[in-house]
């Protein structure tokens, strides 16, 4: 069992829904294209460091570019146990919901 | 130019992100937000973007400061990690530097708990702020006033009745020796008390098994402590027993735990107070309860006090009210403040708690001196990693924190060795806490002192070593001026100032007991023994007893009294001749007519009592030299005086002195020799002094046991050796003693060790000098010489400055003694000749061996 947070798992999808172009900006656009909320950066490298140190992604350097004032952007891309930690993710959600229609009433 | 600068990130925003960047994901965050920044300003205008930059940035500064915090944890565990490896590193040090530490906590740590138990006193009862024991001064009739603790019998119920702030009260009286037979065995027991049934309303001693409301309200009950009822009765419960205590029959109603050692009043066992007949009467002037009371909350203790001396004139007549006056004493203020005839338990004087808490202080300071000096001793091995942390970018404040790390870190390991040490220690220290030692509760103020001690012994060697230059740091030559070395010498003369103090201390007061020992009292207190005659019966037949007695062979002489010197006398009211209607009280010993003989002591007048002579029984008296003077009579034989009768049974005698004493010292030489009168009366003795061979004295004690079945066979034998009285008389100047002794033997330990690294790091710092001079052709001798120099002047420093001190507080002391020596001044002379020897082998054994170094070596040591 690895139980990702929810906001691990946000991040995590937004990576992988963006394959070898997942790095700081594109990750948070992602995000807040899908979750309709604005994250600041400070949060998101603050949740990108937490999952390097527990090894669901690595950081890799890519060359430094003139927009960022000569800084370099970093990319992340998906491990092993990423992967496996998302699957089980995704499987947890499906049984989690499993049976419940999709309105649910409650009696008052 | 204007509109370049709005497409850059604004400044300001970006110099929160600057201040907070710590972690290289930052630095990539910043570059993320410039790049959409960018974009943005495509997209949305400059104005926006700009303002989207500003809620970023501010935005980011709380998980930023997340960061920081653990970022700084990160760098405080690579900072110890690295103290770790320094320690590994230098293992000999790192013992010495945590062995002095760790020595002087726990000597620093016994002390607090000794001081913490020694405040404590009373503090166990719930109502310890509101119990407040009834006091009583006395004027005699000679005008002279005595402060004692014992109050008559009606005084307690009378307050509680008429005076409403008084919630209740409870007497006692202590019993002594008293004889217990259980199931045909016979036992003396030493401290027990008679009380009234309100005992536990007032005290909170804990009872294991009874009912606290009413175990005392029967008479003839009588409640153990756990260990006395495991002795009588086994591990069975003893309630319901019942046993013989002085013939009678009493039965058991409960049992307690021991009373804690942090209360005056310490006991074996309790008696109903109900139906005894010390408690009974109504006479106010029949002194010998101790009275305790109880306050209502909030109740004004000086008014009350005033109020209550009413009692007399309504109880007793106008006349009592010169006689007698009552205080009330704080029950908590008794063990440090109460000094009164008659007080229960010895007290500790403030004078002691504040000696040894200054030396318990002095020596963590020396301790915490010798770390510094030890940590400075090699602080060269560091300045290199000084410098590259700095040249990498570390700044002041880092590198204060790193070596503070360090400190902390020494003082937190020392600190659980003390821990461990305290009681190991606690045996040698065992005169001074006797009691269990409660570390438990004191975490709090333990860490309080972790990190006093770290912050005071990292503080300056941090400070000093982060101050240099990096450039200067790899140049050679750094540490030049030896002005830097001001602070340590410092330091190491205040360590060897307060070492010499306490050597000097331990000289005088062993010089003192000394004096005390081999001074001639006056009588031969050397192979006495003192046997109790408990059974009043005896004391009428004492001679046969004592004939009884000398057909024991190894029983020299022997002889009948009543009190004994070093203990308690008897003080009588007598009206010598001369001093026409007044009065004075004297001291008085109830003696036979073979103690003087037995005791050795010389007359210098007159005769000795003699059995052919029966009026000297009845009204001869012999006083000592001392009366003499001061009844102011030049030829005393044939004077006459005149005894009262302290109350209605004893007659008064009038009759002349038959002989003077040469003076003799009958108490402590802290005090001056008192006028003294010796009577015959046999219904007052209670001892029987045996002169007795002591080559075989277990041998001759087990005849005497024998020998005393026969003569008494409800008392056991009880004895005391004179000797042994004598040397508790000066027991609490022994503590002290002891205490001196094993701290300075501490203390130069601590000082001894801070010297080994001081040295090591002054030989380290001339190798190359050396290696010249031996070339030039210097000899060992005069190398080592040189090397010792140094340290020696401080040691002579030290003692320049510790013998003005240590003789101020000694002179001091010595005052407490009406007998006293002078202040040796060879004491001052073995204190700094110990001092030094002990410092220059230290010294040598570093020194030689650079001196013998071989030059070759020490001059390519780089």
């Amino acid at each position: 069992m690895y139980k990702l947070t929810l906001a691990e798992e946000i991040v995590l999808t937004a990576i992988l829904r963006l394959q070898d172009n997942a790095y700081g900006v594109t990750i948070r656009k992602k995000i807040a294209d899908v979750t309709k909320s604005d994250v600041s950066y400070g949060i998101l490298y603050n949740l990108l460091g937490q999952l390097v140190r527990k090894g669901y992604v690595l950081k890799k350097s890519g060359q430094p570019t003139p927009e960022r004032g000569g800084r370099s952007r970093m990319y992340y891309t998906f491990t092993e146990t990423g992967l496996k930690a998302l699957e089980e993710a995704r499987e947890l959600h499906r049984s989690l919901w499993e049976g419940i229609p999709e309105i649910i009433t409650v009696d008052s | 130019m204007a509109a370049k600068k709005n497409l850059d990130p604004p400044a300001l925003a970006n110099w929160i992100f600057s201040r907070l960047t710590f972690y290289e994901e930052d630095f990539f965050s910043a570059g993320d937000m410039e790049e959409e920044f960018k974009e943005r300003i495509r997209s949305e205008g400059v104005v926006k973007a700009r303002s989207w930059y500003w809620k970023q940035a501010l935005r980011s500064i709380p998980s930023y400061f997340k960061y920081f915090i653990f970022g700084t944890l990160d760098m405080l565990k690579n900072y110890f990690k690295s103290a770790f490896r320094y320690m590994k590193r230098d293992k000999i040090y790192t013992f010495l530097n945590l062995a002095g530490l760790a020595v002087g906590m726990s000597c620093f740590i016994i002390i607090g708990l000794w001081v913490q138990h020694e405040i404590s006193f009373e503090k166990f009862h719930a109502k310890s702020d509101r119990i407040y024991r009834v006091s009583n001064v006395v004027t005699l009739n000679t005008g002279e006033s005595r402060d004692m603790v014992y109050t008559s019998p009606p005084i307690a119920h009378t307050l509680v009745k008429d005076y409403p702030e008084i919630e209740t009260a409870v007497r006692m009286l202590g019993q002594h020796g008293a004889n217990f037979k259980v199931k045909d065995k016979d036992f003396i027991e030493e401290w027990g008390f008679y009380a009234d049934p309100s005992f536990f309303e007032v005290f909170d001693f804990p009872l294991l098994i009874g009912n606290r409301s009413d175990a005392l309200k029967d008479p003839r009950s009588i409640i153990l402590t756990q260990k006395l009822a495991s002795k009588f009765f086994g591990g069975e419960n003893p309630v319901g027993k019942t046993l013989l205590l002085n013939n009678e029959n009493y039965q058991v109603t409960g049992m307690m735990k021991e009373p804690p050692s942090n209360s005056h009043l310490q006991f074996q066992y309790l008696i109903s107070a109900v139906g005894a007949e010390e408690f009974e009467g109504q006479n106010w002037g029949q002194l010998g309860l101790y009275s305790y009371i109880v306050l209502q909350d909030n109740t004004q203790v000086d008014a009350l006090e005033v109020k209550i001396q009413e009692v007399n004139k309504r109880y007793i007549g106008d006349w009592a009210d010169n006689v007698f006056r009552y205080h009330l004493q704080p029950i908590t203020s008794i063990h440090l403040h109460s000094d009164l005839i008659g007080e229960y338990s010895p007290r500790t004087e403030l004078s002691q708690i504040y000696l040894f808490s200054a030396i318990g202080l002095l020596i963590l300071i020396v301790a915490c001196i010798n770390f510094i000096n030890l940590t400075m001793a090699r602080y060269h091995r560091r300045l290199k990693e000084v410098g590259i942390r700095k040249v990498l970018g570390a700044d002041r404040f880092r590198l204060v924190l790193q070596f503070m790390c360090e400190s902390f870190l020494s003082a937190c390991l020392s600190t659980s060795a003390a821990l461990l040490l305290v009681p190991v220690l606690n045996r040698v220290f065992g005169f001074l806490i006797t009691g269990k030692m409660h570390l438990e509760g004191n975490i709090l103020i333990i860490i309080v002192i972790v990190l006093a001690v770290g912050l005071t012994s990292g503080l300056y060697p941090a400070i000093y070593l982060s101050s240099f230059q990096p450039v200067s740091l790899f140049r050679k030559a750094v540490m030049k001026g030896s002005h830097r070395l001001v602070l340590r010498r410092l330091l190491i003369v205040f360590q060897f100032t307060v070492t010499i103090v306490l050597l000097i201390g331990t000289g005088v007061v062993y010089t003192q007991m000394q004096f005390i020992k081999n001074r001639p009292l006056g009588f031969n207190r050397e192979k006495i023994l003192l046997v109790r005659m408990n059974n009043p019966e005896l004391r009428k037949n004492y001679e046969t007893v004592k004939s009884e007695l000398l057909t024991v062979p190894g029983v020299v002489k022997a002889t009948a009294s009543g009190f004994a010197p070093f203990l308690n006398q008897d003080l009588k009211v007598y009206q010598p001749e001369g001093f026409g209607e007044d009065m004075i009280s004297v001291r008085t010993l109830y003696v036979d007519y073979d103690f003087l003989p037995t005791m050795e002591i010389e007359l210098a007048d007159g005769r000795n009592f003699m059995r052919e002579n029966p009026a000297d029984a009845e009204y001869g008296y012999i006083v000592n030299k001392t009366a003499v003077k001061e009844f102011g009579w030049d030829f005393p034989l044939g004077k006459q005086i005149e005894a009262h009768g302290s109350n209605e049974n004893e007659e008064t005698a009038k009759g002349p002195v038959i002989g003077v004493l040469e003076d003799f010292h009958f108490r402590s030489l802290k005090q001056e020799i008192a006028p003294l009168i010796l009577r015959v009366r046999p219904e007052r003795f209670d001892f029987i002094s045996l002169k007795v061979e002591t080559e075989n004295l277990s041998g001759l004690l087990s005849k005497l046991q024998e020998k005393w079945k026969k003569i008494d066979p409800v008392y056991p034998f009880s004895y005391e050796v004179m000797e042994g009285i004598f040397d508790r008389t000066y027991h609490r100047d022994q503590q002290l003693g002891r205490g001196f002794s094993y701290f300075s033997l501490i203390s130069i330990l601590i000082a001894c060790l801070g010297l080994l690294g001081m040295i090591a790091f002054l030989t380290q710092q001339r190798t190359k000098e050396i290696g010249i001079r031996k070339v030039h052709g210097a000899s060992v001798f005069s190398i080592v010489g040189l090397l010792n120099k140094e340290i020696l002047i401080l040691v002579v420093l030290a003692n320049l400055i510790a013998w003005p001190v240590g003789y101020f507080i000694m002179d001091n002391w010595l005052k407490n003694f009406a007998y006293r020596t002078a202040i040796n001044p060879l004491v001052f002379l073995i204190s700094a000749a110990a001092a030094f020897i002990i410092v220059a082998s230290t010294l040598s054994v570093q020194t030689i061996r650079a001196a013998m170094a071989d030059p070759v070596d020490t001059l390519r040591y780089e």
